[in-house]
């Protein structure tokens, strides 16, 4: 990437006054640790930028962007020319570069803009701009400027170096990774739980992720599933750490010994117990899940209350007022839809009543529940835990 | 591990892995080269062809090699179709065929053709009478399987050959022997079927191999276009290691037949009368007693046979739900359906395929697993 930089912006870390360092060095060490297989990379912070070079001459520029996009934290980026600051060298390359561009867009109008932090530079921002504007209509005679509303920008800013660029390619905005905490997210093989994830994960929290195993009632390759939806999530998530709980004997005693219709709304309270045992073995701050109010039977406000009294840490819902298709619109973008939506059944599905109780109450769920030996269930699922690094 | 899943595909001989690595590395000629290499390569290619005709008793030239069952099905109903449809439109086919069948005749049938399905009884057996009447002037093809794959019925396909040629003399037949071959004789001479079908990794040959029987005279459209190999009916460049695997195992698994047969019988009789003997309130058979000893489809009561299946895997025992093309989708299986098992029992339903290496010991501590998995997983 000789003679090309990327400049990388951020928004909202503006906005944290006193805490800004801890936040920008977070981000850089997130955008190198998610950069250096690609070769040797130079990451630079200056006036609320952060600027990335690598010396390399076949450094993979397309793929740096495509990783970054996935950096939360990141505003924008845009890939940029560096010049030396040279005013011929810098009206030339302004002019090959138009070329590029034009030779992509169909573009009619554009405007430049500069700005100058080198303040020895002998001409001010309002006449670089008006200069190369006009050697740029010179060369391009059917563009026009429109300084209000132009197909495209042309930026110059004029350093020690001179970085000339005109794309800005949105990124995933958010908080960098490291920033906010950790959560533990009850991800199972479904549409919703990576993406309520993910939403978390964008503030900046750091994911553990629970799955309950349910052999023979699920398959190896339900597991597997899980564990490539944790890989696409870590994607975003610098890494995620997974504990497959085996749950296969609690299923069993709750189906054998409480009533079919409220199965799933205890299985739902084991669910959120045992994750949040987890959770506070691992620091985490609070629970995750993709529940979404109305969606399944479990999933209606009495359920909801009955299954969030099961625990007292925080619970995260990020979904709870979208609906499906904004779900699956998320998903879509996060890159765990086409995951998702293969075929193998998870342990929510087979152990469904044909009729269950939308309207549970919390003083029957607890009689039910009673005759279980919850503390020994518990244990002995948690001494079994598995715990895979993705 | 206990290995019963011998119908979804084979381990393939020893002697067959070898000589598939060794013709790969030392005989990598193109049979279509003019060079003396590639006559090398050609003079494998048609000694396997010859060995291979002499298991069913054809004639080489009536070998085409293919890159396997599926392939050979597809030509043999797409290939018939095209070839015959100035005679006809009208198709006979059992609805119990596999997905290839089924789902090449779904293409004739949006194209024009008329498909009509024989009905089958609660075994899975064609009615030979019923076949007779539904014979037309225009019915170009019957497309029937010696083995179901599902439940091992053994079609009465020399019969059929008989009564269509009988009733309509320019009636293709396509005999689709994937399961059959190896376990079955299977002789061209007596049965009158015009084209068959049959796969190499079924009977311990290497995968993406099948071969297609079409007799003298028999004409076919190739599906594939290209450079004209396999006298212009298959294109693609041939697959002589493949091919040569494939000959080696038919030779072995033809010699070692009625051997295999009589020890996986005793397996397959094993595993019943345990299961019969443990559980005989819980278990439906639903293969017929005359039918292949090598597939066993039985159903469990309520329970679902995936529960079964993934248990089972926990101790190494592989088998499949249904018919393995089909497992991945969680639905009940077309055969299944066909048979019109019960509900209680339909949605348990496991195939167990063996092969000559099974050992009564196997069935035994299969059936004991099966015990024991009832015991602790039926909700």
């Amino acid at each position: 990437m000789l003679n090309k930089v990327i400049l990388v912006r951020y928004e909202e870390i503006f906005l944290k006054k006193s805490n800004r360092n801890v936040f920008e060095n977070r981000l850089i060490k997130n955008i190198r640790q998610r950069l250096e297989s690609l070769g040797n990379i130079r990451v630079t912070c200056s006036q609320s930028r952060i600027y990335i070079e690598s010396p390399d001459e076949d450094f993979d520029l397309m793929e740096a962007i495509e990783r970054l996009k996935k950096v939360f934290g990141i505003a924008s980026v845009s890939i940029v020319h560096k010049v030396p600051t040279d005013y011929e060298l810098i009206k030339t390359s302004a002019v090959s570069m138009v070329a590029d561009i034009l030779s992509r867009y169909d573009y009619k109008t554009f405007k430049v803009e500069t700005k100058r932090a080198d303040k020895t530079f002998p001409m001010r921002s309002p006449e670089i701009s008006a200069d190369v504007g006009a050697h740029i209509l010179r060369n391009f005679p059917r563009l026009k400027v429109d300084v209000r509303n132009p197909d495209f920008v042309f930026y110059i800013e004029v350093r020690e170096s001179t970085y000339l660029y005109s794309e800005i390619i949105p990124c995933a905005k958010g908080l960098p990774t490291g920033t906010g905490g950790r959560a533990t997210l009850l991800l199972s093989g479904g549409i919703d739980s990576p993406v309520a994830g993910w939403m978390i994960a964008k503030r900046g929290v750091e994911l553990d992720a629970v799955y309950f195993h349910s052999p023979p009632y699920t398959s190896e390759r339900a597991r597997e599933k899980v564990v490539r939806l944790s890989e696409i999530l870590s994607e975003w998530t610098m890494g995620i750490r997974l504990y497959v709980v085996p749950f296969t004997e609690i299923q069993m005693a709750i189906h054998q010994k409480c009533p079919e219709d409220y199965l799933t709304i205890i299985m739902r309270r084991y669910m959120m117990k045992i994750a949040e045992q987890i959770a506070r073995n691992n620091g985490s701050l609070g629970l995750i899940t993709g529940e979404s109010i109305g969606q399944v039977a479990s999933q209606t406000m009495e359920s909801l209350l009955v299954t969030n009294s099961a625990v007292s840490l925080p619970v995260y819902r990020p979904l709870i007022g979208m609906d499906k298709n904004e779900v699956v619109s998320l998903a879509k973008h996060v890159g765990s839809f086409e995951t998702s939506i293969l075929p193998y059944e998870d342990c929510c599905t087979l152990f469904v009543a044909r009729h269950p109780t939308t309207r549970p109450s919390l003083e029957k769920t607890l009689d039910y529940e009673s005759v279980l030996d919850e503390e020994q269930l518990i244990a002995r699922a948690l001494e079994q835990v598995e715990t895979v690094i993705v | 591990m206990i290995y019963f899943d011998n119908s979804a595909t084979t381990r393939p001989y020893k002697e067959v892995v070898d000589l598939v690595a060794k013709i790969s590395y030392e005989e990598y000629g193109n049979p279509a080269s003019l060079h003396s290499f590639g006559m090398r390569a050609e003079r494998i290619l048609e000694q396997s062809r010859k060995q291979l005709a002499d298991t069913i008793r054809a004639d080489p030239e009536e070998i085409v090699f293919t890159s396997g069952g599926t392939e050979s099905i597809n030509m043999a109903i797409k290939g018939t179709a095209e070839a015959m449809k100035r005679s006809g439109k009208h198709i006979l086919s059992t609805p119990i065929e596999h997905p290839a069948s089924l789902e090449s005749l779904k293409v004739l049938e949006n194209m024009g053709f008329e498909v009509e399905m024989l009905s089958v009884d609660s075994k899975g057996f064609i009615d030979p009478e019923e076949l007779r009447r539904k014979i037309r002037k225009d019915t170009i093809l019957v497309n029937i399987m010696m083995v179901n794959n599902e439940t091992g019925v053994i079609q009465p396909v020399t019969e059929a050959g008989k009564i269509i040629k009988s009733v309509n003399q320019n009636t293709l037949f396509h005999v689709d022997a994937v399961q059959a071959y190896g376990k079955l004789p299977i002789d061209t001479r007596s049965l009158k079927a015009d084209l068959i079908s049959f796969s190499a990794h079924k009977i311990h040959g290497p995968r993406g191999v099948g071969m297609l029987y079409l007799r003298h005279g028999t004409k076919i459209r190739p599906i594939l276009s290209g450079g004209g190999q396999e006298k212009q009916y298959r294109s693609g460049t041939v697959n002589v290691p493949g091919i040569a695997g494939f000959a080696c195992a038919a030779v072995k698994k033809t010699e070692q037949m009625v051997q295999d047969n009589q020890n996986i019988r005793r397996v397959r009789e094993r595993l019943i009368s345990e299961l019969k003997q443990r559980m005989p309130d819980k278990i439906r058979i639903n293969s017929p007693e005359d039918g292949l000893p090598g597939i066993l489809s039985i159903s469990f009561n309520s329970i679902k046979s995936e529960v079964i299946l993934h248990a089972l895997e926990l101790n190494e025992i592989y088998v499949s739900s249904g018919s393995a093309c089909s497992s991945k989708k969680n639905s009940i299986s077309h055969v299944v359906k066909a048979l019109s098992i019960p509900a209680p029992w339909a949605d348990g339903t496991i195939r167990f395929s063996f092969c000559g290496e099974n050992t009564e010991e196997e069935a035994a501590a299969c059936a004991q697993a099966l015990q024991d998995i009832m015991n602790t997983f039926t909700l």
